[in-house]
């Protein structure tokens, strides 16, 4: 079928409907994407945001719903040819960046000009580029290699390569959470560069877990729960705190209260770090006590999310002393942290925290599975009674222990892994962006674990770089800036405002 | 890091096999895809039997799969310890070829008893794991190149040892031994090693935490690592636990055999890959395991054995090994990949 793309408008989803077995993922979808707009797609996890977006790749087809282009009337799932025609091209969470590549070649590998005799054209090659990206108004260099480049500057690069490096005219962009690792001063960046191909007549879906950005980028936005959309509107027309109810469907429960209150006097510190240093950390001294929640915050890239690992050894620390509880720990690594009480939960859950093919059960019993071995045989019984019993605690769901960890979602899978350190006798939990990736709903539930956790006298130690959860999480916040520490904020005094203007420098 | 395969249960995949459960065809399906491989071991023998009902299923023809592959069961049994623990070894099949040849000049050639001789021989083995390990664990080579350039060094140490002969003085007391076994039975002692070593690593894997943290370095090993556990001692200890006990297998087949050929060890490699890789499709798919490698060194073995005697030469060997091994990664892969969805 040809598609006529000059007189046509935009691209219109109706209807679209999708089950896997017993479960629905789409139930009677429609979505509009017309040219010069940003329009953006919020949900929890499990809304059906991953479908639709799967559906318009033609990884899945619908059982269901059609596109319209203009006046044709296309079948689902689209082809490869159809989706060439219609100038359809994808940014996913994962950038896809080949880090040893340069800015140019990753941009236009695909449509590399050559000459005659197979050579490529390396200097207009780099001038195009360089012409794309002085025109957006970067700062990149066009030689740099991806692994030199900052988070967002990887994220302009591959919305770059989305658009100017296909064999066809881009008419539709699906930014598919591709802004998920940007620290929320990294999306500013990208603000103008979205906003510049929208004037440009690109159609813009922008799905993203994170309102705020939705309020920076975005003319219209739809939101799904459940299948279906809840709320399809124009920007102006609505407010973050109706959003919210959009998505959750229910009131999120109330700002955690047990924690945000100061206690009289300092308590006993239990985590004492003093002048530690690391590649990107200078002179970072604090302490945390019992029953306190510390916040180590900043712009991203500014060195505190090295801070985790220079702590327990994973990364070398190159001067410094950290003491648990009264001991220095040596330079043993992470073993060594956890004799003494010390872990921490990484950012990264798949891979670094916990082990995705590896059932709950295993997961959770990492570090204390010798206690389910008894008279030379591992007691599995045993194991999955207490791995059930600690699920149900922390209101893991579902809760089976025998299931692999990857097919529970991201706070699911968060709740277990605080469980695991909870009931391995962790004294101080160092959480990195504990909810990095983590849908609304899920994010209070980790927030109360984490209020849990504090008032049974762990020391808790956050590093994020999201201002309103470390201001929501936290009883004195550190601010850092370049690898040091610039201020500290305690009790009142922390609001996400104050935080990004430390973090910012503007005060 | 090594791709191991993967888990059998998708979200996807359980949401399919619970609507379906009603019908009991979901669980029939599970089962069927978890013992293929049994399955397969079953059918080949009573298609043989009906087949070759004057040649198959003879006591001599039985006794002589069950024992020629004893060693091979060892040896893939070796490959699937640190396998599990997410390393390869390359140079499981060169150890093997390599004790005998040792063994029969230490015995022979410098007259040594043959105690002393064998307890050396051992040694040796756990020297090169303790090779393996400086170049995987301590300089951080890759498992796959560290032990390819290993296997290496060992075929010419064995060329050096043998001269390029065939040593004919393996100690007779081994030879005794390797033909000991359970005689009311017929089975030898190395098929029987092979069974019990299974045994024991079933045991390992299942029901100790020691198969647990080797599961996890090799599954999960960032995650392992910042949960504290003793990552690089288990690495360690997996690569000189497979030299040693590819070691036990080549004194073995030493005695098997009663004069050993310098080009005995490279013929076993794909073999023992085949069985393990194999073995990680069944009885726990998506894991190495001991049982599952029984069963996949022994399904091998039947298969290729009933074509031989069905008048196939014995090309048909190394042939049906690579299409078994293709096939188990194969199989890997494309579960593995259902998954990252």
């Amino acid at each position: 079928m040809m598609v006529d793309t000059e007189r046509a408008s935009g691209l219109t989803l109706c209807g679209l409907r999708k089950t896997f077995g017993s479960t629905t993922a789409l139930a009677g979808v429609d979505l509009s994407l017309q040219p010069g707009m940003v329009h953006g797609l919020v949900g929890q996890n499990g809304s059906g945001k991953s479908t639709l977006v799967k559906i318009l790749a033609g990884y899945h087809s619908p059982d269901g719903g059609v596109a319209e282009f203009g006046t044709t009337t296309l079948k689902l799932p689209l082809s490869e040819r159809l989706r060439t025609e219609l100038g359809l091209s994808f940014v996913h969470q994962d950038l896809g960046l080949c880090e040893t590549f340069t800015v140019a070649e990753t941009v236009q590998l695909r449509t590399l000009q050559c000459t005659r005799y197979g050579r490529i054209r390396w200097s207009q090659v780099i001038r195009r580029v360089d012409g794309l990206l002085s025109h957006l108004g970067t700062d990149i260099d066009v030689r740099a290699e991806i692994r030199s480049l900052t988070p967002a500057q990887r994220a302009v690069v591959a919305i770059l390569r989305a658009v100017y490096g296909q064999r066809f005219a881009v008419r539709i962009l699906v930014l598919d959470e591709a802004t998920a690792a940007l620290g929320r001063a990294e999306v500013e960046q990208l603000v103008e560069v979205i906003h510049h191909l929208r004037d440009t007549g690109v159609a813009i879906l922008f799905v993203s877990h994170r309102l705020e950005e939705i309020f920076q980028l975005c003319d219209w936005v739809t939101v799904l729960r459940d299948g279906r959309v809840v709320r399809s509107a124009s920007i102006a027309a609505v407010d973050a705190e109706q959003l919210v109810l959009d998505i959750v469907g229910r009131e999120l429960a109330p700002a955690t209260s047990s924690i945000g209150t100061v206690r009289p006097g300092p308590p006993p510190s239990l985590l004492a770090v003093d002048d530690l240093a690391g590649a990107h950390v200078q002179h970072l001294s604090f302490t945390v006590g019992v029953g306190e929640v510390l916040g180590i915050t900043g712009l991203s890239g500014m060195g505190q999310d090295d801070v985790p690992y220079l702590l327990v050894g994973a990364t070398r620390r190159t001067s410094g002393r950290v003491a648990v509880g009264g001991h220095a720990l040596g330079l043993f690594g992470p073993r060594e942290a956890r004799a003494r009480g010390l872990v921490v939960l990484p950012a990264e859950r798949n891979g670094r925290s916990g082990i995705p093919r590896a059932t709950v059960a295993e997961n959770v019993t990492m570090p204390i599975v010798n206690r389910f071995f008894h008279r030379g045989w591992l007691r599995e019984s045993r194991e999955r009674a207490v791995v059930r019993t600690l699920l149900v605690a922390h209101d893991v769901r579902p809760q089976d222990p025998t299931l692999p960890l990857f097919t529970l979602s991201g706070g699911n899978q968060q709740k277990a892994l605080v469980a695991k350190w909870l009931e391995a006798g962790a004294r101080v939990l160092v959480l990195h962006e504990p909810t990095r990736g983590v849908d609304v709903g899920a994010r209070a539930q980790i927030y109360a674990a984490v209020a849990a956790a504090s008032s049974q006298g762990l020391a808790i130690l956050v590093i994020s770089s999201d201002f309103e959860e470390t201001a929501r999480l936290c009883q004195r916040v550190i601010v850092m800036r370049y690898g040091v520490a610039v201020r500290e904020l305690i009790g009142r005094a922390i609001t996400p405002t104050r935080i990004a203007d430390a973090s910012y420098a503007i005060d | 890091m090594l791709r191991t395969p993967s888990t059998e249960v998708t979200a996807e995949d359980s949401r399919v096999t619970a609507s379906s459960r009603r019908l009991g065809l979901g669980e029939v399906r599970r089962l069927v895809s978890r013992f293929a491989v049994v399955i397969a071991l079953i059918g080949f023998s009573m298609g043989y039997t009906i087949a070759l009902p004057g040649s198959f299923p003879t006591v001599g023809n039985v006794q002589t799969m069950v024992n020629s592959q004893g060693v091979l069961l060892i040896l893939s049994l070796a490959l699937t310890v640190p396998l599990v623990a997410g390393e390869f070894d390359l140079s499981v099949a060169a150890v093997l070829g390599f004790v005998g040849p040792l063994l029969a000049a230490l015995h022979g050639v410098l007259h040594w008893g043959a105690p002393m001789a064998i307890a050396v021989t051992l040694l040796a083995c756990v020297a090169i794991g303790i090779f393996n390990v400086i170049l995987i664990v301590v300089v951080g080579v890759d498992s796959f190149i560290a032990t390819l350039s290993s296997s290496t060094i060992l075929a010419g140490l064995t060329l050096y040892v043998t001269n390029g002969q065939i040593l004919t003085t393996v100690p007779h007391s081994l030879q005794r031994f390797a033909f000991l076994g359970i005689p009311a039975l017929g089975v030898e002692t190395p098929a029987l090693t092979g069974i019990a070593l299974a045994a024991l690593l079933w045991y390992v894997y299942e029901h100790t935490p020691a198969g647990r943290y080797l599961y996890f370095v090799g599954e999960g090993r960032e995650a392992a690592r910042l949960s504290g556990l003793p990552v690089d001692r288990v690495r360690a200890l997996a690569l000189i636990s497979a030299s040693l006990i590819s070691g036990v297998a080549g004194l073995l087949l030493a005695g098997q055999l009663g004069g050993v050929a310098p080009s005995l060890g490279p013929s076993y490699l794909l073999p023992a890959f085949a069985g393990a890789f194999l073995g990680a499709t069944t009885i726990r798919p998506g894991r190495f395991n001991a049982w599952g490698t029984v069963v996949a060194v022994y399904m091998l073995v039947v298969a290729v054995t009933g074509l031989e005697l069905l008048g196939m030469a014995s090309w048909v060997q190394q042939v049906f090994d690579g299409c078994a091994l293709a096939m188990a990664v194969a199989f890997a892969r494309i579960v593995g990949r259902r998954d990252l969805q």
